[in-house]
């Protein structure tokens, strides 16, 4: 017998699965760059648990039956540490993974090798019209990680990205790097690899995708949600996609906790009764989400949190700072 | 002379050892007496009381492809809810795609490595496919073992399951000991299990740990070697904690399934020694049955003198196993000491259902726990998780 599924999910990436809305303006602008002559690189940046994974997973999906490209995925958080030698030996294998008749043996020199011999190679027999696209996952971690060794991949591994980038044909190859903060906060090696590269924010869903993200559970028949509750969602997450999975996660949870015998009706005292509960369970995230910001941004958003749930001017808050004992430099003004 | 050894020291002897034969038959009788008292189930089983944890943990967490977490201070509790997942009526249809794999990770020698983890790890999908060594699946599976199950290998494997629709749900006990196994405490292992794990929905591995640490925490002891995302924020709204039940819960356990009348102020007595929590109910509720089938004229005061020897024993045990902060959280609690530094661990200890808030006062939910530490000290009681923390 077919049990009742949740289908909010909040640990996994959820790019090619159902559980994927919207981005439409973020793989729009990949295309862009994928298809110019002249740029190969974008950076997808955006705050911790806004979906970046889910993006590339996506683009890895999408890509090969939009853009004629052959998306290689690349996962960075465990390689940190590892020499330069290795991670392109890594990058060698998951690239002839993908590459019809790919060789992935750098032999005893990978360094020289990949850039001189195996990559141009594989980029001269790409299929006809083809072109290589890597997607780089948790790349902020290189620049993270401390510079134990010269030839350690966080140290190394920058300018030797910036030499293949700078000579390689945009046509036949493309980058796109996902970090968890904002490009201009990385470390000066980073961000010399970055100069001139095009970037754009992952940021929050928009009105009609969070709405649709809510509305998955009417669509596999386990719910049903009134039009104030949906409002509720909205009006509580604005859009973030991991807080409105959260939130609907745990409505969903308590709904199937007791037992009915009609289909379960959402109603917004409902959203209000699960908010202590996602808020627990999302607890470790706002830590981490607390954890990447910036003194500054803990002091605006300390700020705002304090002034309640009211939408507010530059100039208010501005007020409201100076209040607090905070002097504003004409930057921010 | 011979006289005497014949009729004075060797009677002598032979009496003392008869004794001593004696009382070593009578310990061990009485030890597995006891032993026997506390491992008897007297509810339905260790599991009474959590109905709702394996429902949610089975259809919202394995059943979607998503990975979880038990988290918990008893060892007995958690284990067996990790058991009771692997029941296929929990999964319906989908039962047949699922495969289950357990590891108790303190049974993993200290110098376990990567590839000895997976190997083991991977056994029963390797038994279940071993017929079949022509199949992708299989031939997936030897290109792990001939490459030492690196995550490059791992993560074309737990393609190849997805692809064919296969599950493996795998079940790591006492998780939180990973991270006294030096090979196994490694970017490198953390990093590549939650991209095998989490990089795909619905996911063909599903990661289910019970640990007495939660979550946040072993996030927290892994950042000395981690430089992105916290490596088990994949298991964090799939955790379920083993706190305190009800008091309604706890009527509906002691009326429905005992098949034993127990007065109002038994009642009142069980929650009060147990805290609510359904483990220690568990085993207040077989040491008084046991007192009243032996007719003791005081039977509560004899059951709380019985069980608080068990509590000294579980709280020195759980001791051991928690931060340091945890624990003097706990002591800080019971002695009314500040504890306005100590916000997300009171938070978890509420959860784990060892304190609770009255009139707007934190304490000790257990009368026997509360007992039991109010009069040592943080050095006495943390010492030997900081001593375990070192080794």
């Amino acid at each position: 017998m077919e049990k009742p599924r949740n289908p909010y999910v909040i640990g996994n990436s959820v790019g090619n699965s159902q559980a994927f809305v919207g981005r439409d303006d973020v793989l729009r602008e990949v295309l862009n760059v994928v298809r110019h002559d002249n740029q190969n690189a974008i950076v997808l940046f955006g705050q911790r648990r806004i979906g970046k994974t889910s993006v590339l997973r996506e683009l890895e999906a999408k890509l090969p039956k939009q853009g004629d490209c052959l998306p290689v995925f690349v996962d960075l958080q465990d390689k940190a540490k590892w020499p330069l030698t290795k991670l392109l030996q890594e990058i060698a294998f998951k690239i002839s993974d993908v590459v019809p008749d790919g060789t992935s043996d750098l032999r005893s020199e990978p360094e020289t090798t990949f850039s001189n011999v195996w990559l141009p190679n594989v980029l001269k027999n790409l299929p006809s019209r083809k072109s290589l696209i890597l997607l780089f996952d948790e790349f902020d971690v290189l620049a993270a990680a401390p510079d134990d060794a010269e030839q350690q991949a966080n140290v190394a591994f920058f300018p030797y990205l910036r030499d293949i980038l700078e000579n390689v044909d945009p046509q036949l190859l493309s980058f796109v790097f996902a970090i968890g903060r904002n490009v201009r906060d990385l470390n000066d090696n980073a961000l010399s690899l970055f100069k001139g590269i095009v970037t754009k924010r992952v940021s929050l869903l928009e009105y009609k995708d969070t709405i649709r993200l809510v509305r998955f559970s009417e669509t596999n028949n386990t719910l049903t949600w009134t039009k104030d509750a949906i409002g509720k969602i909205w009006q509580q997450t604005n859009g973030h996609p991991y807080l409105t999975q959260c939130l609907c996660n745990c409505i969903w949870n308590t709904a199937y906790d007791n037992e009915f015998d009609k289909l379960p009706e959402i109603t917004s005292e409902k959203v209000d009764a699960a908010i202590p509960n996602a808020l627990e369970i999302g607890e470790s995230a706002f830590e981490w989400l607390w954890d990447g910001l910036g003194p500054a941004e803990c002091v605006v958003a300390s700020a705002l949190a304090g002034a309640g749930a009211k939408p507010m001017t530059g100039m208010q808050l501005k007020e409201l700072l100076k209040e607090s004992g905070v002097q504003i430099k004409s930057t921010f003004q | 002379m011979v006289t005497f050894l014949l009729y004075f020291l060797l009677p002598l002897l032979g009496f003392l050892a008869a004794i001593s034969i004696l009382v070593i038959i009578f310990k061990v009788y009485d030890y597995k007496n006891r032993q026997a008292l506390y491992n008897h189930q007297i509810l339905p089983n260790q599991l009474a009381g959590r109905d709702k944890e394996i429902r949610r943990l089975a259809q919202q967490q394995i059943l979607t492809g998503q990975s979880g977490a038990v988290i918990g201070a008893f060892g007995n509790e958690r284990t067996a809810i990790l058991d009771a997942l692997r029941n296929p009526e929990l999964y319906g249809d989908d039962a047949d795609r699922f495969i289950f794999s357990t590891l108790d990770i303190s049974a993993l020698v200290k110098e376990c490595s990567q590839t000895q983890f997976w190997e083991y790890a991977l056994e029963p999908l390797q038994e279940k496919f071993a017929n079949d060594t022509d199949s992708p699946l299989f031939k997936a599976y030897e290109s792990c073992q001939n490459n030492d199950f690196k995550n490059r290998y791992l993560e074309k494997l737990i393609a190849q399951m997805k692809q064919e629709g296969w599950r493996l749900v795998l079940m790591l006990d006492r998780f939180e000991v990973l991270l006294h196994r030096p090979q196994l405490k490694s970017e490198e292992f953390f990093g590549g299990l939650r991209v095998l794990a989490s990089s795909h929905h619905p996911s063909s591995l599903c990661v289910m740990i019970a640990s007495n640490e939660p979550v946040w925490q072993l996030n927290e002891d892994t950042k000395c070697f981690n430089f992105g995302s916290p490596y088990l924020n994949f298991l964090e709204a799939g955790a379920v904690t083993l706190g305190a039940i009800s008091d309604k819960e706890i009527d509906e356990l002691l009326d429905n399934n005992i098949g034993y009348s127990f007065t109002d102020d038994d009642k009142y007595f069980l929650k009060d020694v147990s805290g609510n929590h359904p483990y220690l109910l568990q085993v207040v509720t077989v040491i008084l049955i046991q007192a009243y089938r032996d007719k003791e004229e005081n039977p509560l005061e004899t059951t709380r003198i019985i069980f608080f020897d068990k509590a000294e024993e579980m709280l020195t045990n759980i001791f051991k196993f928690w931060s340091p902060k945890l624990c003097e959280t706990f002591i800080s609690v019971a002695q009314e000491f500040d504890i306005s530094s100590f916000k997300r661990e009171i938070k978890e200890l509420n959860r784990q259902g060892f304190l609770r808030q009255e009139n707007d006062k934190w304490q000790i939910c257990s009368s026997s726990f509360a007992e039991f530490v109010k009069d040592k000290t943080v050095q006495e009681l943390c010492q030997q998780k900081q001593n375990y923390g070192k080794t």
